[in-house]
């Protein structure tokens, strides 16, 4: 038992007792959510078309039924053409509740040359749209331990436990999984001027480290690109830290210990994911 | 059983496949507490040295904290830039934000130059880079010393299957 009724199990990082540990001295909390990978692979698309247009491509299925949090790291970007008109870098990687799709624009300038991209694609366990807070717990300060405790429990039995592949451990409190404190969608509102902002509330009692997707609706796309939408449904763009978001766009993110301030342009939507790190504090 | 091991927490009166609070079995983003030098801290530093654009178009660039990671493979990093102050001022509009993976200097300020910090990592280190560029004229000149930054990084050893990332291009 933990505490209040509840059940499970907390490690802590190596000194910190567990009633002086804060959240983010925790390496293991059962009643927290995690990065849990459910999809991770590396793809490979082709695409030609005659004439101009949008197309969409699926690329993978997710099966998970929600829009989960990605991240995306491109590998081969295809050459331009002799004459300089297949724009390189004009696909965007977004996410469905039912899968992931690449989706580009061919030039009504361009070339027969197809498109031609590689990356890597890991897929979340998290609905970031979804509104959800973890429990917190602030540090009381006190004397840490200063003796060592830690579980370790071997996946793979062809390695023993010194070895250091986190990739051979189904348990290993060596190492620090990034925990979620809060998820949910958010928009910005208008202040007249084309900007917009908005605050959230986290209460984790320090600047806490996140990451940010920009998500939008068939309906959105549409509106900016007079078209109808190549795909089918709500989406997200890939997962990050950065105030530049995969699909366009950039905002200015301030924290502190109460708040998350994300100011950009008016009516804008974004997934929101704080964990439990603190950006402020050293670990 | 499928022949791996591992511990799962359930709810009270569920223990409904799949519906685990948590799961070891389930790979993670994980990070080395371990490691020397450390894959996860938060370092103060200056934001650069006031570079000069000589030629138009040469890339000028420093190198302001290599960190050893040494795993063989590109791992996925995650960086946050918080601005402690600008010009020793805690209120200037520089001040008080964070921008991951890259912060943009000249975002602030109107100029030619495109003038930033971001990280880069490989194989072997993650990176901490200053870099000013301009296409327009020469004699431009960094305000980048003016930057007092803390940097938070993650080194995960996760590997990101790439050969190596940088966010130079968005300098």
């Amino acid at each position: 038992m933990i505490d209040g009724g509840e059940f499970g199990a907390i490690f802590t990082q190596d000194g910190v007792s567990i009633p002086f540990a804060a959240d983010y001295q925790k390496t293991i909390d059962t009643r927290w959510r995690f990065l849990d990978i459910h999809l991770e692979f590396s793809y490979d698309i082709t695409y030609s078309q005659i004439g101009s247009g949008w197309w969409a491509q699926k690329i993978s299925d997710h099966d998970l039924g929600f829009i989960p949090g990605f991240t995306h790291r491109l590998t081969f970007d295809g050459a331009l053409d002799s004459n300089g008109h297949y724009v390189p870098g004009n696909v965007d990687i977004v996410a469905t509740k039912n899968g992931l799709y690449a989706r580009g624009l061919m030039s009504a300038f361009g070339s027969p040359t197809p498109v031609h991209q590689r990356g890597f694609i890991r897929i979340f366990d998290c609905d970031i749209l979804k509104t959800y807070r973890a429990p917190t717990e602030v540090a009381v300060y006190g004397a840490d331990t200063g003796r060592s405790f830690g579980i370790k429990m071997l996946i793979n039995p062809s390695v023993d436990l010194s070895d250091q592949d986190s990739k051979n451990f189904s348990i290993n409190t060596e190492y620090k999984s990034l925990g979620i404190h809060q998820t949910g969608s958010f928009i910005t509102n208008d202040n007249g001027a084309g900007a917009g902002k908005f605050s959230v509330f986290h209460g984790v009692g320090y600047p806490p480290t996140f990451l940010i997707a920009h998500w939008e609706t068939p309906a959105d796309w549409e509106k900016v690109n007079h078209t109808t939408s190549v795909v089918p449904d709500d989406y997200t763009y890939s997962l990050g830290p950065s105030g530049i978001f995969a699909g366009g766009g950039s905002a200015l993110i301030k924290a502190n210990s109460v708040t998350l301030d994300v100011t950009s342009t008016a009516n804008t939507k974004y997934g929101v994911v704080i964990l439990k790190e603190p950006a402020e504090f050293s670990v | 059983m499928s022949g791996d091991y591992g511990l799962e927490f359930f709810p009270p009166d569920n223990t409904r496949e799949n519906e685990a609070l948590y799961d070891s079995r389930k790979p993670r983003i994980n990070i080395d507490l371990t490691a020397t030098p450390k894959r996860m801290d938060i370092v103060n530093i200056r934001g650069g040295t006031a570079l000069a654009v000589g030629t138009v178009g040469t890339r000028y660039r420093e190198v302001l904290l290599p960190i050893a990671h040494n795993l063989g493979y590109t791992p996925e990093c995650f960086v946050y830039f918080y601005v402690r102050k600008y010009n020793g001022l805690t209120t200037a509009p520089q001040a008080d934000n964070y921008s991951g993976d890259i912060l943009s200097y000249s975002s602030f300020i109107v100029t030619t130059a495109n003038d930033a910090i971001f990280y880069e990592v490989d194989n072997k280190e993650l990176r901490i880079v200053h870099e000013i560029v301009d296409f327009v004229t020469t004699g431009v000149v960094s305000d980048a010393d003016k930057y007092e930054l803390r940097v938070k990084y993650y080194i995960s050893s996760n590997d990101s299957h790439t050969t190596g990332i940088s966010y130079e291009e968005y300098v």
